[in-house]
């Protein structure tokens, strides 16, 4: 066997660590080869070895799957287009349903163009990244949710998970993300948690709201503690947006609380 | 190497929380959910580069497999079930990515290297740029068969390929990752 060959082998075999019997009869009689398969080897041994940033979602993902168990269509899981081939009855519906949604596309564009008028030009939308998609989705299942109880203790659920990622974001440096997910800090806690709160009775709020108010305080100090650690970055503005809507959101929840 | 249907706990405990999850037991889909998260989100990590679309594409896989669960046949191999919905997955989010920008490289490219403390972590940072600048399909069944002990015929499965295209693409990656490295080496001589 030559070197060409032997290296070939080396490469296609499934575990080059443990080379045939041919193989390690040149391995053993060329210093050259034997270097070479080493580095393969400890190459594919280093891999598992690469660092990856930690993942934060996990136990956010895993608290809310639990949470929203029992409920069909809970805050979590959405019904998502499968990759896989699915049964020909079900496709052929699914064709059914795909030709009446063309079908209905084209009539709306036709009178659509029927009627249409020059207008001043309207600039493209731009496209949402998934993890925005994903929270927005998420907040539309909670503000489904039955009662204002539910829904204001998934909305603090959700603001606690908006914290994490915004942690990891500015770990990163992700100014940019962190900038979209400010704005949606501000929907979900000044808006939304606000108006759903007001909805609780006096003894749900006296129950429920105490520990909103802890989670917003802490949330508030941690923005602001990462802002200050890097005044100059460009994280630092939608850091101090984020600890205005917890600190804002804190104090009007404490007044709701007084009036209970 | 353990296969990735063979993780520390025995297959019949993983085959028990399938079997319950198909059945609605979401606290038995959460147990799953733990127990490959972590190897699920480093393969993507690794094929994207990015941080938070790894995790969005990490928790979009197991949503999936939630919502096609039966139609899973308990017994056979999950992780590759599994990988196969997020690959999938990743390749949409690919094609769409390619068309406006290329993946950020924030492990390679910014310098942000994680194994300041490790002694062997100029080794390593080769290694991880000469990873990054494997193209995708060599990348992503190196990964599988490095990682997670994917064997050639697990791989084609996850990647809907023939066993032979799995072997040579994985061939392919080794043969570039041996020469990126080695061109690296030459450039460090003085």
């Amino acid at each position: 066997m030559n070197c060409d060959a032997a290296r070939r082998r080396l490469l296609a075999a499934e575990r080059p660590d443990r080379p045939t019997d041919e193989l390690r009869r040149h391995l053993a009689a060329c210093p050259e080869c034997r270097v070479w398969g080493r580095r393969l080897v400890l190459a594919e041994q280093q891999i598992p070895l690469l660092p990856v940033p930690a993942s934060s979602a996990k136990d956010a993902f895993v608290r809310r799957f639990r949470l929203a168990g029992g409920r069909a269509g809970g805050p979590v899981v959405r019904r998502v287009p499968l990759p896989w081939p699915t049964p020909a009855k079900e496709r052929g519906l699914r064709k059914l349903s795909l030709a009446v949604a063309i079908a209905a596309v084209l009539t709306v564009f036709t009178l659509g163009l029927w009627s249409w008028r020059p207008q001043e030009a309207t600039p493209h939308p731009a496209s949402v990244p998934t993890w925005v998609a994903n929270i927005r989705k998420d907040r539309e299942q909670i503000l489904a949710l039955a009662t204002p109880r539910e829904r204001v203790e998934k909305l603090s659920d959700l603001a606690a998970d908006l914290q994490e990622k915004a942690r990891a974001m500015t770990r990163d440096g992700d100014a940019e993300n962190l900038t979209s997910l400010a704005a949606l800090y501000g929907e979900v806690v000044s808006g939304d948690l606000m108006e759903h709160a007001r909805g609780l009775s006096a003894a749900e709020r006296r129950v429920v709201l105490g520990k909103v108010v802890d989670r917003l305080r802490g949330a508030e100090s941690t923005f602001s503690r990462l802002a200050s650690e890097h005044p100059g970055a460009s994280t630092a503005r939608p850091l101090h947006d984020l600890a205005f809507a917890a600190r804002d959101g804190g104090r009007r929840i404490r007044a709701m609380m007084r009036e209970a | 190497m353990a296969s990735p249907g063979e993780p520390s706990d025995p297959p019949a405990e993983e085959e028990r929380l399938i079997r319950a999850a198909q059945k609605g037991d979401r606290p038995a889909f959460a147990a799953l959910v733990e127990r490959y998260w972590d190897r699920l989100y480093r393969w993507l990590h690794h094929l994207t580069r990015d941080r938070h679309t790894a995790e969005d594409l990490t928790q979009e896989a197991f949503l999936k497999a939630f919502a096609g669960l039966d139609r899973f046949r308990a017994g056979t191999n999950f992780a590759a079930w599994l990988f196969r919905i997020a690959h999938n997955n990743f390749a949409n989010q690919h094609r769409a990515a390619r068309k406006r920008e290329p993946l950020p490289d924030d492990l390679a490219a910014k310098g942000r290297d994680p194994l300041e403390e490790a002694q062997d972590r100029e080794a390593l940072a080769d290694l991880a740029r000469a990873l990054g600048r494997l193209p995708a399909d060599y990348r992503a069944p190196l990964l599988l068969r490095a990682e997670q002990g994917l064997s050639f015929r697990e791989i084609a499965e996850v990647l809907d390929l023939t066993e032979e295209t799995a072997r040579w693409r994985v061939f392919k990656a080794r043969q570039k990752l041996l020469s990126l490295l080695a061109a690296r080496q030459e450039q460090e001589k003085p």
